[in-house]
């Protein structure tokens, strides 16, 4: 009995199938042209932006994903707020700031390559004390090891940031896992709040290859 | 017994482009820029909307160091117990935002720019969009302190 139920559902479900493909093709023409309805209706928004392609954002922002969308309509801006109208709309700031190879902007890069010049105390008359030296964390399991260059990191921060609150400054004194960097402790202080995410360009981390998988 | 299971088939697969169209047309997820901070500490309790801190805007123009050691910022959204007492007196935000390096306080709106109701958050996370609420940023290191 089962038997003949199952077949007869097996032989059911290919036209089934085919209708469901075909609904769901239509929904997908539905929600394209909605979305380019909306993003029309963003691109008028700001006609002083016209370079900018205006994309429906799926709660994904301009930093990571090259979306764009006005600061009234960002979700956490009131809009009846007349003062939103007066602040700096991020496209504006950083359209053209270098991005990395997941699409995310390379604030390092931006940085280096004179984008912008961020005051290094509030006045401007200090200088940052940048440190060149890597940290290769080897325990990556089948991952490529993480290099850790304080350099990029200093031309930032000063050591009293991370040290010794974040990490302890010993090596191999820190038992940094990927677990504890998405809640939110060791890297993921920054990273996955203002620096870029954890869960988005693996090898910028993972970038020393692992011998132990060179040898397979 | 076929036109059965044909009519659960056809009942579920209904069910599911519903909820898929339903989904589509759901309200979105807030857009705002990723690392964009809502404080509302205090705003919601005294009449004003929630104050906004766009940290993109801030880091095109100063290093982390300059907010997060010399001004004495804690790595934590909400965790710095900012008031307008102590902004006025020149802390936190107020060592740029006095009218020298900023604009002042008298600018109420521009700051206080928030949807009035939203808890203090941190936009974009990924705290706040793989574990939050359970989690609670930060906890292990305010022990240390």
């Amino acid at each position: 009995m089962t038997q003949a139920m199952s077949e007869r559902s097996q032989k059911m479900l290919p036209m089934n199938g085919w209708w469901c493909v075909l609904v769901l093709m239509a929904c997908f023409c539905f929600s394209t042209s909605s979305h380019a309805a909306e993003s029309a209706f963003t691109d008028a928004a700001n006609p002083s932006e016209p370079g900018i392609t205006a994309v429906w954002s799926r709660g994904l922002h301009f930093q990571t994903e090259g979306e764009v969308v006005p600061l009234a309509e960002d979700g956490i801006h009131d809009p009846t707020n007349d003062a939103v109208k007066l602040l700096q709309e991020p496209y504006e700031a950083m359209a053209e700031f270098p991005r990395d190879s997941q699409g995310i902007i390379d604030w390092v890069q931006t940085l280096r390559q004179g984008l912008i010049d961020p005051r290094m105390s509030l006045t401007g008359e200090e200088e940052m004390f940048p440190v060149d030296f890597d940290i290769i964390f080897k325990n990556t399991g089948s991952m490529p090891h993480v290099r850790f260059p304080h350099l990029e990191h200093t031309e930032w921060l000063t050591c009293a940031n991370c040290h010794p609150l974040i990490f302890i400054p010993q090596k191999g004194g820190n038992p940094v896992s990927m677990s504890a960097i998405i809640q939110g402790e060791y890297c993921g202080v920054c990273h996955g709040k203002v620096a870029f995410p954890p869960t988005m360009n693996c090898g910028r981390c993972h970038s020393v290859p692992n011998q132990a998988n060179l040898r397979r | 017994m076929s036109s059965k299971i044909k009519r659960n088939v056809l009942k579920s697969m209904i069910i599911g482009v519903l909820a898929y169209m339903g989904a589509l047309g759901a309200p979105q997820p807030a857009q705002a820029e990723y690392a964009d901070i809502v404080i509302n500490n205090y705003a919601d309790a005294a009449g004003m909307r929630p104050a906004v801190f766009p940290h993109w805007f801030h880091r095109i123009r100063f290093r982390c160091k300059v907010c997060h050691t010399d001004l004495g910022f804690a790595f934590k959204a909400g965790g710095n117990k900012i008031d307008m007492a102590k902004i006025i007196d020149g802390k936190f935000c107020g060592a740029c935002h006095n009218g020298e390096i900023s604009w002042s306080v008298e600018n109420c709106a521009m700051c206080h720019s928030g949807i009035p109701g939203q808890p203090t958050h941190f936009h974009g996370s990924t705290v706040q969009r793989l574990i939050a609420p359970a989690y609670k940023p930060l906890q292990a290191n305010d022990a240390k302190k």
